[in-house]
């Protein structure tokens, strides 16, 4: 062989293999690209699924809560009522020695009809329609002031709009869920509520001076039970907001809510 | 001499790329690059002024960089990898070059030869590595982008670099004892060409996520 006709020969050899790499790596690369395209649609079915099935959750947990609300109402509260009525009628019949006792059975017994009120009322989601997103909200922290065991601040600033139903249900139950959370855990005196309605986004912050937690330690626990936090964040993602908790033991907590005006989205 | 320039200034870039992304290198490993390339470009100059001065063979030179070099792949795919029976493989490989190329300077083509058969070797054994490594990115299963990870700008660059090198450093000695390429031509064209291609593709491979993103915005 000669001399050039080797070099000749290592030469092409040389650039059939770069060229096979190269077609190696296009192989691959667009093998990826497809891959890409069914891991992306894969997980835009799953995430749709997982709203739907938290959307149909919700549906459900409002119906239920709505059966609940109904059967406080008109059942039981009711039948409390027609006893209290039955009190006020023993009234004068009664020796006076056992008259305290009854007058205090019959405040305690309008304290019990006026707490299953509220609650039937916080349950129905029609309240939210009647009194606006913010208006449940001061309720809400009406109660608890009625408790007698925090003291509470509301604060609204911005011009107030209306977001629908659906959102303002959302972020409702979420601050309701919220301040149970400071009623079980908080061991709080003071529990504060902001809404800011900017131009771009609502924003509700919910603080409180108790003993706050370790959010980290709280997000692995809840991951495996898949209660409480991870339950708020799903039902944010599901009207495309956000929630922020942010918590030092010690030093209270203090969680935003953030939800892009519906038209920005 | 041109081809050592252009090789030189090939690596120079990619020298003073790694140290421009020095602080942003991730990975952490990348952050070795900036040592490697100094190191890199300073035997290919050293070897090449040995010889101009002193008139003397640089084989010597070159053949205790590549098994340096070799070991700091070995390094960098052993931090590359996921998988633990890939970084096995890649283990065994390895002690099996070193081992071959100890044997070849004691026994084989000597410490003032050039050692072809070694270059061979490692050259086969890290066109290994980077297929393990596509091999890895075509069986994950997570949604990746190429084009952002510096692990495959790099794994490309070595993979072009040996796959074009193999069959003329393969065919060294041979050439050089037959004075097939006595001017040194097509070796400059194959290598220089081949330094060129990988020292760019490190060098994008420092910025890529920079570039990727002013893309997307």
């Amino acid at each position: 062989m000669e001399k050039n006709e080797l070099l000749t020969y290592i030469i092409a050899t040389t650039a059939i293999l770069v060229l096979l790499g190269a077609f190696l790596l296009f192989v691959l690369l667009w093998y990826r690209r497809n891959k890409n395209q069914y891991i992306k649609e894969k997980q835009h079915m799953q995430s749709t699924l997982n709203q739907t099935l938290l959307q149909t959750r919700l549906e459900i947990q409002e119906e239920t809560f709505k059966t609940i609300s109904q059967e406080i109402h008109d059942n039981i509260g009711q039948a409390l009522s027609f006893v209290k009525l039955s009190l006020n009628m023993m009234d004068g019949r009664i020796p006076p020695d056992i008259k305290e006792k009854l007058t205090e059975s019959k405040e305690l017994l309008g304290k019990t009809i006026q707490d299953l009120r509220d609650i039937a009322r916080s349950l129905n989601p029609d309240f939210l329609s009647d009194s606006g997103l913010y208006g449940a909200i001061e309720q809400q922290l009406q109660l608890l002031e009625k408790t007698g065991e925090y003291k509470t601040t509301f604060n609204v600033m911005g011009i107030v709009y209306k977001n629908s139903q659906q959102r303002e249900l959302v972020l409702f139950r979420i601050v309701q869920e919220l301040l149970n959370n400071i009623i079980k855990h908080a061991e709080a005196t003071t529990v504060n509520v902001l809404m800011n309605y900017r131009v771009d986004k609502l924003s509700i912050t919910v603080s409180d001076n108790g003993k706050g937690f370790d959010t980290s330690a709280v997000q692995v626990t809840e991951k495996n039970n898949g209660l409480g936090m991870r339950n708020m964040l799903n039902r944010m993602s599901m009207i495309k907001g956000y929630i922020t908790i942010e918590s030092t033991p010690g030093e209270g907590t203090t969680s935003i809510i953030e939800l892009p005006k519906e038209t920005d989205l | 001499m041109v081809y050592i320039i252009i090789g030189t200034i090939a690596i120079l870039i990619s020298f003073i790329a790694s140290i421009v992304q020095y602080k942003k290198a991730e990975p952490l490993w990348l952050r070795l690059f900036p040592w490697y390339l100094g190191f890199t470009m300073t035997i290919q100059l050293g070897g090449y002024l040995y010889s101009h001065f002193l008139l003397k063979s640089n084989y010597f030179i070159f053949n205790i960089q590549q098994i340096a070099d070799f070991v700091f792949w070995v390094y960098i795919f052993l931090k590359i990898y996921k998988t633990k029976g890939v970084k096995v493989v890649l283990l065994g490989l390895a002690a099996f070059a070193i081992i071959f190329s100890g044997y070849n300077i004691i026994a084989g083509e000597g410490f003032y030869n050039f050692n072809s058969k070694t270059s061979t070797i490692i050259s086969i054994v890290l066109l290994i590595f980077s297929l393990l490594y596509f091999a890895e990115l075509f069986v994950n299963n997570n949604r990746i982008n190429y084009f952002t990870i510096p692990t495959f700008w790099i794994c490309t660059g070595l993979f072009f670099f040996n796959l074009g090198s193999i069959i003329y450093l393969g065919l060294f000695n041979y050439i050089t004892s037959h004075k097939l390429d006595e001017d040194g031509k097509i070796y400059g064209v194959i290598i220089v060409t081949l330094n060129i291609l990988m020292y760019a593709l490190f060098t994008i491979g420092f910025f890529c996520r920079t570039i990727w993103k002013k893309m997307s915005y």
